[in-house]
């Protein structure tokens, strides 16, 4: 175990190096556009524009500059916007919790709806609520989160009136009421697909595992039903559901971009679209870093958690 | 169920798939119907042109939200007047033609590449499957709006990440399908009697592999096809006057506030009923070649 660990470790330092060449090179290699050098207006003078590229280090070669860039990078400093002046890492800060507040919300409703529905159509299945579930699940995975999203709007925003397209951001400590009521309809366009891909996969997992002898043999000793559901199979056919669950939480970071942007709720994706939008070029690469590192380092630890909890692959390796 | 291998040594009878033409009334009436509207569409990209369509990018602000079914404009008008109809046409045009040549791209490059490694094996295969990896934990749609942003939006940058960001899924796929495919007895006949590895690769074990390749293609499509419709939903996709689905959604989503819902919800639906028949019909056609999906 110890050397899968060691082996994981370097994986995910040498995919983190790479995530921030990226992004570092994506600024770096655009010419003329260098937002330091903006700072200086358009009538600088050409001594004046050399002055500040010596002193930024500029001119200095791409691995040097990388180094230093990098340096700054692991201090918390990812530069300054390039037309609020702000500070990333403070706007950074700032929009967080509003992605994440998203992500995690959208993830709890559906394994709320997910569990109870894959095990109910997996103990039945074949029978009419199965039929439903499936059905339902297969045209909702058909239907990207913005469809979704338009949708619930038309309804409930255009014609019934009864919540918000456009919500103000309030935060959950300052109006916990408002807060939610306003997330109801982004929340509910991310969730309907996290419901529909847990309940597919949960489902069939379960459909195994009740063909195992341990549950025959359950059975056989006349246990009830829902003790051999909930206790014997269960556990046993969550596991691959679980890893979909942590592989959503860093899908989720990304596909929060769509359902802020439609919401205008100011997450970190809506904050990424507006640079790219404005060409704040030091903006997008410090969101890049953080949401694509951020990615890499929950994919790997899911990788781990799986190995771990999992004793078939633990044996295996 | 196997064909048994015939005296072709080095060029099988799709061994693993049931016999062609058994089973033929189980596909179901959904499969069929998803298989007219995906004809359907598709003709309407090639033949966009040749309809008698108006221009899709004519304004005229006087003929603006014309109801679905108005006199020579059969799903009404948008914002600026122009044909919804003629637009949702355009959009398909683009749709396809991004979503069947990043598909295309990638089978074709991720087929050869991973056969190719998967067979070689050794130090390559390590090296590359470490790159594929690698390229596959990036979250691509960050890497996509990153790149767009700094390449510049343009359909033929936009074709170009879609490839980048494809081959790698194909490589990984086509290199399991080979692992497996390797040690059956006719790839082993056709080493044996010394075909050359070039001959084995492209004669003996690409066939099979492409046609995994191409029924996780069909799925693969819609994907595509969701993944342009998310970056011009956000503006960042081919830009105007071509009309993209996505596109007219978001424009559509401004009508809102006017009370008018069909600009967006025609675009939405053509985008929802062409990603199921997708999905319908790549599923349909998995199962019927028994493609497991535990291959991926």
């Amino acid at each position: 175990m110890g050397r899968i660990l060691g082996a994981k470790l370097v994986e995910l330092i040498v995919v983190l190096a790479v995530v921030s060449l990226v992004s570092f090179a994506m600024l770096s290699l655009v010419p003329g556009d260098n937002p330091e050098l903006r700072m200086l207006g358009d009538s600088a003078t050409p001594e004046a524009v050399a002055d500040l590229r010596a002193e930024l280090g500029l001119d200095d070669p791409f691995p040097q500059r990388y180094g230093r860039w990098l340096g700054d990078v692991l201090q918390g400093d990812l530069g300054r916007s390039t037309t609020s002046n702000q500070d990333v890492t403070a706007i950074i800060a700032e929009r967080l919790p509003i992605t994440l507040q998203l992500a995690a919300m959208s993830l709890a409703i559906g394994l709320l709806f997910a569990v109870p529905l894959g095990v109910i159509s997996a103990w039945r299945a074949g029978g009419w609520i199965d039929r439903i579930v499936t059905s339902t699940s297969f045209a909702v995975l058909s239907l990207p989160s913005f469809l979704i999203a338009i949708v619930l709007i038309i309804v409930f925003a255009v014609r019934l009136r009864v919540l918000p397209a456009a919500p103000a951001w309030v935060p959950l400590t300052e109006d916990p009421i408002t807060n939610l009521r306003n997330l109801i309809l982004p929340v509910t366009a991310m969730a309907l697909g996290e419901i529909a891909v847990l309940t597919r996969v949960l489902r069939s997992d379960m459909i195994d595992v009740l063909q195992l002898d341990y549950i025959q043999t359950a059975r056989a000793k006349g246990m009830p039903t829902r003790f051999v559901l909930l206790r014997h199979a269960l556990p046993a056919a969550l596991l691959s559901m679980l890893t979909l669950v942590g592989l959503q939480v860093a899908g989720a970071m990304t596909g929060a971009v769509v359902i802020e942007q439609i919401f205008g709720l100011p997450g970190l994706g809506r904050t990424l679209l507006l640079a790219i939008l404005s060409r704040d070029l030091v903006v997008v690469q410090g969101l890049v870093l953080v949401i694509a590192g951020a990615y890499v380092v929950v994919n790997s630890l899911v990788d781990l958690a799986y190995r771990l909890v999992d004793p078939r692959i633990r044996r295996a390796s | 169920m196997r064909a048994e291998p015939t005296n072709e040594v080095d060029e099988p009878v799709a061994p693993d798939h049931p016999r062609r033409g058994s089973a033929a009334g189980t596909l179901g009436t959904l499969f069929w119907l998803a298989v007219a509207w995906l004809v359907l569409v598709v003709a309407t990209a090639v033949f966009a042109g040749l309809l008698p369509l108006p221009d899709p990018t004519r304004i005229s602000p006087g003929r603006k939200y014309l109801p679905i079914g108005s006199d020579g404009h059969l799903l009404g008008t948008d914002q600026l007047g122009r044909d919804i109809l003629a637009r949702v046409a355009e959009g398909a045009r683009i749709s396809m033609f991004i979503s069947l040549l990043t598909v295309a791209v990638g089978i074709t490059v991720g087929g050869v590449v991973g056969t190719t490694v998967g067979y070689v094996g050794g130090r390559i295969e390590k090296a590359a499957m470490a790159l594929v990896n690698m390229a596959l934990s990036f979250p691509s749609l960050i890497l996509l709006l990153g790149v767009i942003a700094f390449a510049g939006q343009s359909l033929r940058n936009i074709v170009l990440v879609f490839c980048v960001l494809a081959i790698p899924g194909y490589i990984r796929f086509a290199r399991a399908s080979t692992l497996t495919l390797k040690e059956r007895d006719w790839v082993l006949a056709s080493r044996m009697i010394g075909a050359k590895d070039r001959r084995i690769v492209f004669r003996v074990l690409l066939p099979d592999v492409l046609v995994t390749l191409i029924t996780f293609g069909l799925l693969a499509i819609g994907a595509v096809i969701v993944a342009e419709g998310v970056i011009a939903f956000l503006g960042v996709g081919v830009p105007p006057p071509t009309a993209t689905w996505g596109q007219m959604i978001a424009d559509g989503q401004r009508d809102f506030d006017d009370d008018v819902i069909h600009t967006a919800l025609i675009p939405a639906t053509a985008m929802f009923l062409t990603i199921l028949s997708l999905n319908l019909v790549g599923d349909g056609l998995r199962r019927r070649l028994q493609v497991r999906e535990a291959q991926i």
